[in-house]
């Protein structure tokens, strides 16, 4: 599973809603927190916009690993936004599971726009995840094992 | 107490009074044990409103179609239709979301024993394709090779028919038969519960496997109540989003994202599982779809036409602890 593991960079995609963790991620910046160079950001208006079409695509494309980053429960800009989310990703996590997804390929988390230290502590968690997970070989085109 | 009644009568006096334009009922199939569905329209004209062909229609274990799904083509008439106890809570679901107008549809309730599954039949008696077969009261008789074997009804059924609580339809304007017995057990999600106790390989094993199989014909959301959407995701070209290769990673997006979909929705009917040609497992996902909306949630699809949907709500203590 790890043949090319030598050349092989983790690519993650992030979707981030614009008014916290999208902030979070360029307060980490201002701050020069470091974080790791992989992380591909989407910016999106909002947790609940992000369509688990997007994350699912994404593994399909060939993405390592998907974040979804919202605002906490209880501090969406539109007020609702992120606890519709939630009951859609709580469903997204617990079918990857079943169907045998491995666990970290997919997450989710909520980072407000003053967590600039927290947000590169989540880029490091979920790049240290997929590093040790290896290449997305599940649900990446032309990649699935088949054995 | 639903009025009791005999379905080619309510069918002749419903059509005769307007009550109905159309009814969708069973007839007899042209393979042996299986049923397809009969579409009546009232002809008012003539002596006959049924035009003579409601002496086809039929119900018992052959019946296995659900034909609340016919409900989409005939948006604007007033249609009777016959329904089993697992197809009424399809139609629950179809009124819960606005899809039916309880007041143009009137529902002529069956009491079910069960519906034949060939492929049990087939495992039972070994024979995939029987020259002949008769069902009789409780058990069907089936020739294979000049050689007549006979299996009890109760084990020729579906899987699902054999645990049911649903026998009874749980929303019916007349019973063509009376009440049959059913299980008064909640659903125990047996194979749900098995695989999840297994490791995430052999979860992924068995994913793998059904994927593999999926040749991408939708005909699982064809045949699904639930799908009724104008527009299916699996459809959409600009830009396309599910792949249609055989790559089994298409497979996975189309079953991925049709799961989330039906989360909530799927009443676990079994249509899909009958329509599909490569005898992929969809009945473990949906099952795994309906034991999480229950077990997490306590939501039961199909079963109040009054509660709010299940994706749509939210709740301020919904689970939170799949976050990071
Ligand atoms: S997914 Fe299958 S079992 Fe569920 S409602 Fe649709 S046809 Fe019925
Ligand atoms: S799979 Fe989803 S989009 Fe397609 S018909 Fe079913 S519910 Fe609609
Ligand atoms: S009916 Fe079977 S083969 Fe066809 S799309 Fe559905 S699961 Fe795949
Ligand atoms: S605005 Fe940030 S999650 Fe809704």
């Amino acid at each position: 599973m790890k043949e090319n593991v030598a050349d092989w960079e983790p690519k993650i995609l992030a979707f981030l809603c614009t008014w916290c963790s999208y902030a979070g991620a360029d307060l980490a910046g201002v701050s020069r927190y470091q974080y790791p160079p992989n992380i591909r950001i989407v910016k999106v208006p909002c947790s609940g916009r992000v369509n688990p079409a997007y994350i699912l695509k994404g593994l399909c494309q060939g993405y390592d690993g998907v974040l979804v980053s919202g605002c906490h429960p209880g501090d969406c800009h539109y007020l609702t936004g992120n606890y519709h989310a939630r009951r859609k990703f709580h469903l997204l996590a617990r079918l990857l599971d079943f169907a045998g997804i491995e666990e970290g390929r997919v997450r989710f988390s909520w980072i407000s726009a003053a967590e600039g230290a927290r947000f590169a502590d989540v880029m490091k968690q979920m790049t240290d995840t997929i590093v040790k997970l290896g290449p997305n070989t599940q649900m990446a085109k032309a990649q699935v094992r088949y054995d | 107490m639903t009025e009791r009644t005999d379905l080619k009568t309510i069918a002749a006096e419903w059509l005769a009074d307007g009550k109905a334009d159309v009814l969708i009922g069973w007839q007899a199939g042209t393979l042996p044990l299986a049923a397809a569905p009969l579409i009546l329209h009232a002809d008012r004209s003539g002596a006959d409103p049924a035009g003579g062909n409601k002496d086809k229609l039929v119900f018992d274990a052959r019946c296995a179609m659900n034909l609340v799904n016919l409900l989409h083509k005939f948006k604007d008439k007033k249609v009777a239709v016959v329904v089993k106890g697992c197809d009424s809570r399809s139609l629950i679901g179809l009124i819960q979301e606005k899809q039916v107008d309880r007041d143009r549809i009137v529902v002529i309730g069956a009491p079910c024993a069960g519906v034949i599954d060939p492929s049990a039949l087939a495992r039972i008696t070994g024979c995939d394709a029987p020259s002949g077969a008769t069902l009789e009261k409780d058990q069907v008789r089936v020739v294979c090779d000049r050689e007549e074997k006979v299996v009890p009804l109760s084990e020729a059924v579906y899987p699902g028919c054999r645990g049911c609580s649903v026998r009874n339809p749980l929303l019916a304007d007349c019973l063509i038969a009376d009440p049959v017995e059913q299980s008064a057990a909640p659903e125990a999600f047996g194979d749900v519960e098995a695989l999840r106790q297994m490791s995430r390989d052999e979860r992924w094993r068995k994913f793998l496997h059904e994927m593999k199989r999926c040749i991408l014909c939708h005909a699982c959301r064809a045949m699904c109540p639930a799908c009724y959407c104008r527009e299916c995701f699996a459809d959409i070209t600009r830009p396309r989003l599910a792949g249609r290769t055989a790559d089994p990673a298409d497979a996975m997006f189309f079953h991925l994202l049709r799961l989330m979909h039906l989360a909530g929705r799927c009443t676990g009917c079994g249509a899909c599982v009958r329509a599909c040609p490569m005898g992929v497992d969809l009945r473990l996902y949906n099952d795994f779809l309906r034991a999480f909306a229950k077990k997490e949630y306590g939501f039961e699809a199909g079963a109040d036409a009054q509660a709010p949907p299940f994706i749509g709500e939210f709740d301020q203590n919904d689970p939170n602890d799949f976050t990071m």
